[in-house]
């Protein structure tokens, strides 16, 4: 390259820097914490959940393995689910509202289950397990169908398949328990090192399942901040500096990190959709019943109601 | 940014101070690899609907750039630390890039990504701007692409109800790219004796073991991708029908590339899809699936036929 165009190509990038500079000081862009390396072995596992998921492949079995095992799964968390519980009826009206928007051959079901702390899970073929402290954790119907739709992601972007393919295979031979045992290994083995980046897909998931549903896009960050507040009430600590042994053995992504990132995305959401209204539902949560039952006029927000 | 000063202080100063201001500049990029690890990669914290963290990444890689077309006087570039730096700022900027893709893009637009990086590699620009290596790494682009559309999007579900958005939109696209490479592969992927830098070498040996069985690993692995991703993707009743069309489409290419291998396994493929017809869909497909299944491989049958009759003269060679 010529002097002079190379020299042009430096005041370029150089005005170019300067300008990032300031926008980036003017809106006051500040990280959730002050460092981490889970946000860079979530890009490290990319590749490696690559690979785990071309063993899923070969393997021959299907989604429809998956759903004969959540039908395992359904038989047995079905007695525990109380028909005439609240809680239990009102993740059932979430979970259909939802069902339409998910691809995966099978129903989904939601269970409220107790355990002392607010939590879900994703089981394989369908089935998904909320803790009743979850629904007084979080403050809206929103946030709620947020978590479901994580938990939804895992199932859907096939991470629940991954954890159990080789009992699925067993299955067909009559060999349960040899299967359980290789997953196990599988899942000792490998699972740290890809375990954030599935938090981070189903997190995704999430987001763009609420951003396709009629509820408020921010209820994906809403979520993780309700969790913090949970966090900060009981005095369970949260590291805000990075350490790599520890970073790589957690298996989700900080909850600062995930409420930042999402609340953002919402926040450039509702600037790009500032005609839209969605619905937040914090009564409905509170009440118990669902949007598809009752819909309330004044739980509809705008881009007012969400500044970046 | 202050890399670039240092780097272009470089070429102002004397020798021996221009080598400490070089490892300087060194240390300001490995200061912002450490900086983008543990801090920036956390949030995409948008200013207004822009990804900060977007506007950051392509701002590092336009950096990664002016490095790699910096021309230091003679002296520096003779230097050990610059000779043995300075070759990998290629490999630099596609990492970056790569990386950039993973973070910022929605996992059913990756397979489209890394074909168009692919593509992008392939061209002589990109051989001009950089050297022979991009044609290697185009390959490598090509294959994660063929992969990931393989065995990701074969099974991805997006929870959207826009058509561009569907995993089924988004591979044909990647698909069509993938084509286009290895229809574009048979004149400008020479990989034969390349030029590579020392750390490198190995690369080499690879880019030799393509060039003698280019059939096997250019086009063999689209060819198998398809078929695989058709499979894992759609109803089993469409099946004898999509990979007719694949059969139909290898076709095309043998016809396009002069290649008789290719015209051989269409020719097996849709002799398959035949047998899948009479055997499978005959006893399991309703009678109008049966129906569009047959009158479409018949289609296609008769389409063969006059591109063969056609281009006679391209398979004659």
């Amino acid at each position: 390259m010529k002097a002079g165009a190379r020299l042009g190509l430096l005041v370029v990038l150089l005005a170019c820097g300067v300008a990032l500079i300031t926008v980036l000081h003017r809106a006051r862009v500040q990280p959730p914490l002050a460092s981490t390396f889970t946000s860079a072995f979530q890009v490290v596992g990319a590749p490696l959940k690559l690979v785990d998921r071309v063993a899923s492949r070969v393997l021959p079995v299907s989604a429809l393995d998956e759903k004969e095992l959540g039908d395992v799964y359904r038989k047995s968390y079905d007695p525990q689910a109380t028909p005439a519980s609240r809680e239990q009826r009102y993740v059932d009206s979430l979970v259909a509202e939802l069902q339409p928007l998910t691809g995966k051959p099978f129903p989904y079901r939601a269970y409220v289950v107790d355990y002392p702390m607010p939590n879900a899970m994703a089981l394989p073929g369908g089935v998904v397990l909320v803790t009743r402290d979850l629904l007084t954790t979080l403050r809206s119907e929103a946030e709620l169908v947020a978590v479901l739709a994580h938990e939804f992601g895992h199932i859907e972007r096939g991470h629940c398949f991954d954890t159990v393919r080789f009992e699925l295979l067993a299955r067909k031979v009559g060999a349960e328990p040899l299967g359980t045992l290789a997953d196990f290994a599988a899942a000792i083995l490998l699972r740290h090192s890809y375990s954030k980046t599935m938090e981070h897909e189903a997190d995704a998931y999430a987001f763009e399942l609420l951003t396709n549903s009629r509820y408020d896009p921010r209820g994906v960050g809403g979520s993780f901040e309700s969790l913090l507040a949970y966090q900060a009430t009981h005095d369970i600590p949260s590291p805000q500096r990075a350490s790599p042994i520890r970073d790589y053995f957690t298996s989700h992504p900080p909850l600062e990190v995930r409420a930042e990132e999402f609340g953002q995305r919402a926040g450039a959401w509702w600037l790009r959709h500032p005609e839209e209204r969605r619905y937040a539902g914090r009564r409905n949560l509170e009440a118990l019943v669902a949007l598809p039952r009752h819909e309330l006029a004044d739980e509809w927000v705008g881009a007012q109601e969400n500044p970046p | 940014m202050l890399s670039l000063l240092a780097l272009e202080l470089t070429n102002r100063l004397a020798r021996r101070e221009s080598l400490v201001v070089l490892m300087l500049g060194y240390g300001y990029l490995a200061a912002f690899v450490v900086a983008y690890v543990v801090v920036i990669l956390q949030s995409p914290a948008y200013v207004g609907v822009v990804s900060a963290r977007l506007l950051i990444e392509l701002f590092a890689i336009a950096v990664l750039g002016y490095w790699w077309l910096f021309r230091p006087r003679e002296a520096l570039a003779a230097g050990r630390s610059w000779r043995l730096v300075h070759p990998l700022f290629v490999e630099l900027i596609l990492v970056g890039t790569a990386v950039t893709v993973v973070v910022e893009m929605a996992a059913q637009w990756w397979a489209v990504a890394w074909a168009v990086i692919a593509l992008l590699l392939l061209s002589p620009p990109a051989e001009r701007l950089f050297d022979a290596r991009a044609r290697l790494y185009s390959l490598v682009f090509y294959w994660v692409s063929v992969v990931d559309m393989a065995v990701v999007m074969s099974t991805l579900e997006v929870p959207s109800q826009q058509w561009f958005e569907q995993p089924e939109f988004t591979s044909l696209v990647a698909i069509a790219l993938q084509v286009a490479y290895v229809a574009w592969a048979q004149r400008r992927l020479l990989l034969e004796a390349l030029e590579l830098p020392v750390p490198l070498g190995v690369l080499g040996r690879v880019g030799t073991a393509v060039a003698k069985r280019r059939n096997l690993y250019v086009y063999y692995p689209l060819f198998a991708g398809v078929a695989l991703f058709l499979y894992w993707r759609f109803d089993r009743s469409l099946l004898t029908l999509l990979w007719a069309t694949e059969a139909f489409v290898v076709f095309v290419l043998s016809a396009w590339l002069r290649e008789n291998q290719f015209r051989y396994v269409a020719l097996a493929g849709l002799a398959a899809c035949l047998a899948r017809l009479v055997l499978v869909d005959m006893a399991e497909a309703n009678l109008a699936l049966r129906g569009v299944v047959f009158i479409g491989v018949g289609s296609l049958m008769l389409g063969m036929n006059a591109i063969y009759n056609r281009y006679r003269a391209r398979f004659a060679t």
